[in-house]
């Protein structure tokens, strides 16, 4: 194991983010950025050399040390804590050197998140992201409805990096940790209500959306565990209600 | 972390809707009956403004009079009912499952050819439309109408199918041959086919010509309209009307996919020019584009 795992002992951060921390750790002792650029024998590993966005400046500086409530420290590079436009004001303002606490986050949550960013950061673009800067929560009236919010989604990007084979992977989470990881981007945006990143948060919505799609009440209930607190009444209002939708 | 827990109630109201709003609108109405917690979010005006139309077109006056507080009693009213375009020559609803608008064009909003002639075409008021009129054939021997939409009134990304909408009268001649040739034309594309006002039963024979088919024009004689004892002799991609719920019948003209985001136009034909003969007794409500659904 690389002398960068995980502080809990448990589950060190993937190697390859190990490295990029141990390099911007020494990055850290030296003084100039150009000397950085350098001095790297080889290019991130999650990115390819002719596609490393150069943040000098970013690469210097040691990770994040976010505290989940647990009072675990989970370290976030800073490459990868660009994702999150709170922890980018931060790191702007330079606030950021001592511990930031995430509250209401387990650590474990809080890992996953970081796995993710760790793993999306080197690919992300605020400026391209046109989406990550619409509020969100609160759902402004006026939202863009695309067909695609009414329809399974099966859209084909293109993806030179493989993230979306990763994403399928890391998003076959059970029901209550997808919840989770769901609630922590909120709690990550808490203090500027933008949606970075919008592609988890579209991911995990876009999961449950897909476990609902198609099912009747009976089996959403059974799929969630939902206790139905209807009286039998009120369910058969609701169903004449909307009778239409019942008619298979 | 507590796995018996109701997982799915710890998800903020926001993060269901925004779940709820990548379903369907179908799933969205069933979802309400899960639980009083799923309903405010399958209610709310956050999953039910991404069902909307991004840009609704203006309505006639007094077109949507009754209260519609939530986002959801809005798209219902207008998946129920059309509603007019101020000209009130053109109704507007929405496609209950898919929330794309669709539009029927009355017969006042079409150009009929000879229509403005009397002799040929009269204007007759309507009572089960929702268009005060619709036009009536005395008789033509040139039987032209077309249609046209703008493009951008139409969903994005959605298959659309246009329908005359149409009824027979007991004394109608010349309409079930020759067959009549639909067309649609999108950007610089066309597709035409062959449609016919009358069906035929599935135990016609295909092809020849009917006994008393005069090509040349004589003075239109009463006959007696063809019931299922003897099938129209057409071949077999010719399409065929269709029963409305409505009473009325309408009839494929094409269908054509409609992406969105130009400026064009989509135009719609239908004509009988080539048989020389007269046709008479066809009463037109109007063209009507709608989704299609596909598969």
């Amino acid at each position: 194991m690389d002398s960068t795992a995980d502080p809990k002992g448990k589950r060190p951060l993937y190697q390859e983010d190990g490295l990029a921390y141990a390099r911007a750790a020494a990055a850290a002792a030296s003084a100039t950025a150009a000397d950085e650029a350098e001095a790297k024998p080889k290019p991130k590993p999650s990115s390819s050399s002719e596609e490393a966005k150069p943040e000098p400046e970013a690469e210097e500086m040691p990770p994040l040390v976010l505290v989940a409530e647990d009072g675990v420290e989970v370290r976030i590079s800073r490459p990868a804590a660009r994702m999150s436009h709170m922890l980018r004001l931060l790191m702007e303002d330079s606030c950021a050197d001592g511990p930031i606490p995430a509250p209401n986050v387990h650590s474990d949550i809080l890992d996953l998140v970081v796995q993710y960013c760790e793993k999306h950061g080197p690919y992300y673009d605020p400026e391209a992201s046109e989406r990550a800067r619409n509020p969100f929560p609160p759902f402004p009236v006026e939202l863009t409805p695309t067909v695609s919010s009414i329809k399974p989604v099966t859209y084909v990007d293109p993806d030179p990096h493989g993230l979306k084979d990763w994403d399928k992977d890391f998003i076959s989470l059970d029901n209550s940790t997808l919840f989770e990881v769901i609630l922590v981007k909120r709690i990550l945006n808490l203090l500027d209500l933008s949606s970075t990143p919008q592609d988890l948060l579209d991911l995990g919505t876009t999961m449950v959306a897909d476990m609902m799609r198609g099912k009747k009440p009976e089996e959403i209930r059974e799929i969630f565990e939902i206790e139905n607190d209807y009286t039998p009444e009120q369910e058969a209002e609701l169903r004449k209600e909307n009778a239409w939708a019942f008619e298979d | 972390m507590d796995a018996d827990a109701c997982e799915i109630a710890r998800l903020p109201e926001e993060l269901l809707s925004a779940a709820l709003a990548r379903t369907s609108t179908r799933d969205a109405c069933r979802a309400a009956a899960v639980s009083p917690a799923f309903r405010a979010a399958a209610d709310s005006d956050a999953v039910w403004a991404c069902f909307l139309p991004r840009a609704l077109p203006p309505l006639a006056d007094g077109e949507l009079a009754d209260a519609l507080p939530r986002k959801k009693d809005l798209f219902l009213r207008l998946s129920d009912r059309p509603v007019l375009l101020p000209d009130r020559r053109v109704s507007m609803w929405l496609d209950r499952e898919s929330g794309a608008k669709c539009y029927m064009l009355s017969a006042r909003d079409l150009t009929i050819i000879w229509g403005d002639t009397p002799q040929y075409w009269t204007w007759i008021p309507l009572a089960d439309s929702r268009f005060s009129e619709g036009a009536q054939l005395r008789d033509v021997c040139w039987f032209e109408i077309r249609g046209k939409i703008q493009s951008k009134m139409l969903s994005e990304d959605t298959t659309y199918a246009a329908y005359i909408v149409f009824k027979l009268e007991e004394r109608s001649i010349g309409l079930d041959y020759p067959a009549q040739e639909a067309s649609v034309s999108v950007g610089g594309t066309s597709l035409t086919r062959k449609v016919c006002f009358h069906g035929y039963d599935d135990d016609g024979e295909a092809g020849g010509v009917p006994e008393n088919y005069r090509p040349i024009m004589f003075p239109p004689q009463q006959r007696v309209r063809r019931r299922n004892g003897r099938p129209v002799p057409h071949g077999e991609n010719v399409g065929q009307p269709q029963k409305r719920a409505d009473g009325w019948m309408e009839l494929e003209l094409g269908e054509f996919f409609n992406e969105g985001g130009e400026d064009g136009e989509v135009s719609f034909s239908l004509m009988e020019i080539k048989g020389g003969h007269w046709k008479s007794g066809l009463i037109v409500q109007g063209i009507e584009v709608r989704r299609k659904a596909s598969g």
